[in-house]
């Protein structure tokens, strides 16, 4: 028999069962499957029904498989946010006082199941819209540039998931942690439009939503970083709001 | 073994817990006595590492609480019995916290069937009632079959049966040769269960005592009447009312000795009256100084 005690992979694992033993969990999921392909298939709808023509002018070469992406961001975001905000913190750090080590597991789990989740539905939504777009004779090829974006929004999904689980631990209040998460994609892009052009130039590629916006659109633009430094970006981004979360955990009461 | 060493912790200017010290002993039960406010619930969130003392140190079995491996194993713990995710069943609960320690989940199964929640196991606590809640919150801390039982008001919410279940259950604990370390504040529950008192107010120690100890030096008194109180003072121990002349109270004598002993010397008794100093007397005593409201500071208001 083995002993009892602490592992980090015990902790990953309790984290694990913590998502999947709440109904709301399942719900999130639903909502951002229901959503996801819903109105990722509309284009392609449109293409079907002879609304547009049939042709990949106007879907795209993802075949509009990710019109739904900001949709499914907000729903990330609230349940990434939500899987630290609504734990009662006593009971979890009584079982494991080492506190770094339940941040970390709980940003693990919930990245890999949003990761997990959302695969499924980008390269879901994808070939729904392929199967749509033959049946008005248009050709949805998956390519290696449209694999790897599909992968890249999936990429990016899981990024929300982990600064949502950083901010939870972060602000604490789930509306704060929310908008947050929310300023990050939406706020500090708005805010680099108004540094000098020298410096915006310089700084715009790296912020979190361009770098994402470099891992999931099918033709990155020349300003844009390339896939591979901008996945290590966003994955530093995401190790360091990590880090900057069980520092703060560590140090304050509970 | 939980040892409580010089630990003083402030919440900004109000000092929660001052300078505590005081040892908490394995094979009997030791209570927490204090009134509302008084820091125990301060004391026992510092002993489990929720709360950073300002000075001093709380060790588990000589380490602290983050250091321990398995740290369900060693102390099981009930702070506040609402505290669990309302909408998560309670067998889950339950299987979150045994997968951190890679404990089997039959034990799970084993724990809720101790404290009689086998039944509703798959239900959410968010509809418990308290005593249930509690019921859950003592399945959570026997989870790890740990030496050390740390449990804050564990009586709070529970029926009369249930107040006995919970007597009998760390009774049977501290027999077993485990630590057993649980507040309230009604002196009345901790007589019955606790085998030694911790009292504190104002977040200092008051008194460390056995609750035999307390008991003998709070013994019953007798309130005596009678015009010749002098006379009767030179017989028996006892004190004279300050105010009252006629009134005297006698220690350490029973009622019917001193009835006798006043009849053999013609001393006429207006009045004999037993007065039960009861431990509760003897607490309120001890830390009247020290509660945070009084009715004349109510009034000010």
């Amino acid at each position: 028999m083995t002993t009892t005690g602490l592992t980090l992979p015990r902790i990953v694992s309790a984290e694990q069962r913590r998502l999947r033993t709440l109904r709301s969990t399942w719900w999130f999921a639903t909502s951002a499957a229901v959503l996801t392909v819903a109105i990722g298939v509309f284009p392609a709808i449109g293409v079907a029904a002879g609304a547009l023509p049939a042709d990949l002018e106007n879907v795209g070469p993802l075949g509009g498989a990710l019109t739904g992406l900001s949709i499914t961001e907000l729903i990330v975001a609230a349940f990434a946010v939500l899987a630290v905000t609504a734990e009662p913190a006593a009971a979890t750090f009584t079982a494991v006082p080492r506190r770094a080590s339940v941040v970390v597991a709980r940003a693990t789990a919930t990245g890999a199941a949003v990761l997990a989740l959302s695969l499924a539905l980008t390269f879901g939504t994808f070939a729904a819209a392929h199967l749509l777009l033959s049946s008005a004779g248009v050709d949805l090829p998956l390519t290696a540039g449209v694999a790897r974006s599909l992968s890249g929004a999936a990429v990016y999904l899981s990024f929300v998931a982990v600064l949502g689980v950083a901010a939870g631990w972060l602000l604490r209040g789930a509306v704060a942690a929310i908008a947050a998460v929310l300023s990050v994609f939406y706020l500090l892009p708005v805010v680099g439009l108004l540094l000098p052009d020298a410096i915006a130039e310089a700084v715009l590629p790296w912020l979190p939503s361009n770098a994402a916006a470099a891992l999931r659109d099918p033709a990155p633009t020349l300003e844009m970083l390339t896939p591979w430094i901008a996945l290590t970006v966003l994955a530093a981004y995401a190790v360091g709001a990590v880090l900057l979360a069980s520092a703060a955990v560590r140090r304050r009461d509970v | 073994m939980l040892d409580i060493e010089h630990v003083t912790k402030r919440f900004g200017k109000h000092t929660a817990v001052e300078n505590l010290t005081f040892g908490v002993r394995p094979g009997v039960v030791t209570g927490f006595l204090g009134p509302n406010g008084a820091g125990k619930s301060t004391t026992m969130r510092i002993a489990v590492g929720l709360t950073r003392p300002d000075a001093g140190k709380i060790l588990i079995n000589g380490r602290p609480y983050e250091k321990l491996a398995a740290p369900l194993n060693e102390v099981g713990v009930l702070l506040d019995a609402r505290a669990v995710h309302p909408r998560r069943s309670a067998y889950q609960h339950l299987a979150v916290l045994a997968t951190t320690h890679g404990i089997p989940l039959r034990r799970v199964d084993e724990v809720l069937g101790l404290v009689g929640l086998s039944e509703v196991a798959g239900r959410r606590p968010g509809g418990f009632s308290l005593g249930m809640s509690q019921r859950l919150g003592i399945a959570g801390a026997l989870l790890g079959d740990p030496g050390i039982v740390i449990l804050d008001e564990p009586v709070n919410g529970l029926d009369p049966e249930g107040i006995r279940w919970v007597r009998r259950l760390l009774r049977g604990l501290a027999a077993e040769g485990r630590t057993v370390f649980l507040s309230s504040h009604l002196m009345s529950e901790m007589a019955l269960t606790a085998d030694r008192l911790v009292i504190i107010g104002r977040g200092r120690l008051v008194a460390d005592v056995t609750t035999a100890e307390l008991t003998a030096q709070h013994r019953p008194a007798l309130r005596v009447r009678t015009p010749k109180a002098v006379d009767l003072l030179a017989l028996v121990p006892g004190a004279a009312d300050p105010a009252d002349a006629q009134l005297v109270t006698i220690t350490d004598r029973s009622a019917e000795a001193v009835a006798e002993l006043a009849a053999r010397h013609q001393i006429p008794l207006y009045e004999l009256t037993p007065v039960r100093q009861s431990l509760e007397d003897a607490y309120l005593e001890l830390t009247h100084d020290d509660v945070e409201y009084t009715l004349e500071g109510s009034t000010s208001r």
